[in-house]
């Protein structure tokens, strides 16, 4: 790895560390700021560092630090309960987030598909997760683990895909 | 939230405090493991009063747990709950709608529910008995046998420090975003749902853009104090293993084994 390199994973992990930390309280559904900061990361920073940084961010709580959202964590166990999928699929959402930005973005209306799709990745991978994890039916793992993150997952992408383009043009000049 | 990432940390002296870290974490992999691999009734009550035990030896307290343990319960219970009125198969002892209580569904729901706790005590137990300091640094042993694989594992514990260290560091960067937005006057505790969601967009800009600079000045920083990366370092801080150490690991391997021979085969 070079030298800016490890500068940006470190100090980015910390940034979602942080952003992980804060839930805006919403009715029903929290609203974390875990997800957006992994949408923004991906759609900001090039594949490799955004990969790396989320890699090493659930590393971290992997092996038992409090870094997953609303600053909980039960280390490994984290990844086992029926909400694990959403957090090993972060990775899937990250690399095709930035592999997608990075390669085909001339930032126009269509620009808010990527994390939109990246998302979906995301809730799915997570819901069949939640299903082979709990032994529930497919028709009641949906219901609840997925359709009520799909409001609050559209505004994330709204808020990530404007915020991530304002970001490449000051950063990359893009 | 500023001293979020020692929160959970409770100082002490204990038998298991002064275990070696890699060894508590390896063994705390190894009991979750063989939590999920279970299926006999007894299993799961050896396993809670190996983590018991070790709670009683660990001096940390009960109430430090519960408290842990709360925040997952709900989550627990309710997955629980809908397995056991969610699956049908075996005796059916009950049925309403499309909810039923069966044998296997009982079964599942009871297994689950252990396994969760099980997992959740054991991995409190980790975090309440080892620093965050001693964390990272298991977290690089751990990765050193990658080495022969040509992973740069000194990159990646640096890549650790670094992300620990900042955290406050930009916690602090927040709260003086967020009050040099209060000042030029947003409220963030006014609005419906939809303007307080609008809120965060005020402290993200600046938060990142100032975190891009961060990372750039930190990069030149090393780079011209010479660092180059993926080298030897010695560490300031050494891992001792003990006597103690290898009898809690042979035990616990033992108490596995005997598990697995005696009562889930």
């Amino acid at each position: 790895m070079k030298v800016k390199e490890i500068s940006f994973v470190g100090i980015f992990a910390a940034l979602l560390i942080l952003f992980s930390l804060i839930t805006i309280p919403t009715p029903l559904v929290p609203f974390t700021l875990q997800t957006l900061a992994v949408l923004i990361i991906g759609g900001t920073l090039r594949p490799k560092l955004a990969i790396s940084t989320v890699a090493l961010y659930l590393l971290l709580g992997f092996v038992g630090l409090p870094v997953f959202a609303g600053g909980a964590s039960s280390g490994p166990a984290s990844f086992l309960l029926p909400t694990g999928g959403f957090l090993i699929s972060f990775l899937l959402e990250v690399s095709f987030l930035s592999i997608m930005t990075s390669k085909f973005v001339k930032y126009d209306h269509y620009s808010f598909v990527y994390p939109l799709l990246a998302s979906v990745i995301n809730l799915v991978f997570g819901w069949i997760w939640f299903k082979f994890d709990t032994g529930m039916t497919w028709k009641v793992s949906l219901f609840t683990s997925l359709v009520p993150f799909i409001i609050p997952e559209i505004v994330k992408c709204v808020i990530s895909t404007f915020v991530s383009q304002k970001l490449r043009v000051i950063i990359h000049n893009k | 939230m500023d001293n979020f990432i020692f929160g959970q940390y409770s100082p002490g002296d204990s038998f298991i405090h002064r275990l070696d870290p890699r060894n508590k974490l390896f063994l705390t992999i190894l009991i979750i493991v063989a939590s999920l691999l279970i299926h006999s009734w007894v299993s799961p009550l050896i396993l809670l009063l190996v983590c018991a035990f070790a709670i009683q030896t660990s001096h940390v307290g009960w109430h430090f747990l519960i408290h842990g343990i709360k925040f997952f319960i709900h989550m627990i219970l309710l997955t629980s709950l809908l397995q056991l009125l969610l699956s049908r198969s075996g005796k059916v002892y009950w049925y309403f709608w499309i909810f039923n209580i069966s044998s296997f569904g009982a079964h599942i729901a009871i297994m689950s529910f252990f396994r969760f706790i099980i997992a959740i005590i054991i991995s409190m137990l980790f975090l309440l008995t080892t620093s965050p300091i001693e964390i990272s640094d298991t977290i690089s042993s751990l990765l050193n046998p990658l080495k022969f694989i040509h992973v740069p594992v000194e990159d990646i514990s640096l890549t650790i420090s670094i992300a620990l260290r900042f955290v406050p560091t930009m916690t602090g960067e927040v709260h003086r975003i967020m009050d040099a937005q209060k000042s030029r006057g947003v409220q963030f505790h006014k609005g419906n749902v939809i303007k307080r969601i609008k809120m965060s967009i005020p402290i993200m800009f600046p938060l990142f853009i100032n975190t891009f600079k961060r990372a750039e000045d930190l990069a030149s920083a090393m780079i011209l104090r010479g660092y180059t990366g993926n080298r030897y370092r010695s560490s300031i801080r050494k891992m001792h293993w003990h006597i103690n150490d290898t009898i809690v690991f042979i035990a616990i391997i033992l108490i596995i084994i005997l598990i697995f021979l005696l009562i889930e085969s």
